[in-house]
């Protein structure tokens, strides 16, 4: 029933009963930094997948200003063989 | 003052002094050319993040060089004809101190990751 009553109301008053769930604005602590270091690899694989790709702002929270840079940072990185460009490749030799 | 910043990376299979006698070459051309090698530091063996020429692992230098356009093109000339030369990268940086510092802290101290809280 609650969730009917709820179905084009207030965003805010999703979830159970009366709760009120505030959505957090997500950051991220990269923000802070005047500006992300390419040669610091332990940082940037904080923001990349298993896989080697570079995770979304969404689930990061990055500025765009920090996502730009930190995609300028990664992809030098990646340059000077310091990140991989795809993580869980077979080599053929 | 402004310059580039240049890594270098090597052959591990080649003997030091080949390495070094190949950093000196490097930093002849670069003053042939009227430009200067500021600094000069060895950040170690590393493993490749991918192979490279076939070798897994790589011995990295970092290079400052000053704001020369025709030195810095004389010592990638000279890289590229050189077989110890596994691959190098060039970013011109503002300030070539405070980028060689900050990159000797990074050295020393390791990862600004352990100082940010998230994730």
């Amino acid at each position: 029933m609650a969730r009917a009553k709820n179905k084009g109301g207030n965003p805010r008053k999703k979830g159970l009963g009366n709760r009120i769930i505030v959505p957090r604005r997500k950051t991220s602590e990269l923000n802070k930094l005047t500006e992300i270091p390419y040669k610091d690899v332990d940082l940037l694989k904080n923001y990349l997948t298993e896989r080697g790709r570079i995770l979304p702002r969404r689930i990061t929270g990055n500025s765009a200003k920090t996502q730009r840079a930190l995609r300028q940072a990664i992809k030098r990185a990646r340059n000077i063989a310091l990140l991989s460009f795809s993580e869980g490749h077979v080599s053929q030799d | 003052m402004a310059g580039y910043e240049s890594i270098v990376i090597l052959d591990p299979n080649t003997t030091e002094e080949d390495q070094k006698s190949l950093l000196e070459k490097m930093t002849q051309a670069v003053a042939g050319k009227g430009g200067s090698v500021l600094h000069r530091t060895l950040w170690g063996r590393r493993k490749l993040a991918y192979p490279v020429k076939k070798l897994d692992y790589g011995i990295y230098h970092v290079l400052y060089l000053d704001e020369n356009p025709e030195a810095l093109t004389a010592m990638e000339t000279f890289m590229r004809y050189e077989d110890g030369v596994l691959k190098w990268q060039t970013v011109s940086v503002e300030d070539v101190e405070v980028e060689f510092a900050k990159f000797e802290k990074l050295k020393t101290e390791g990862s600004v990751a352990q100082n940010l809280s998230d994730r």
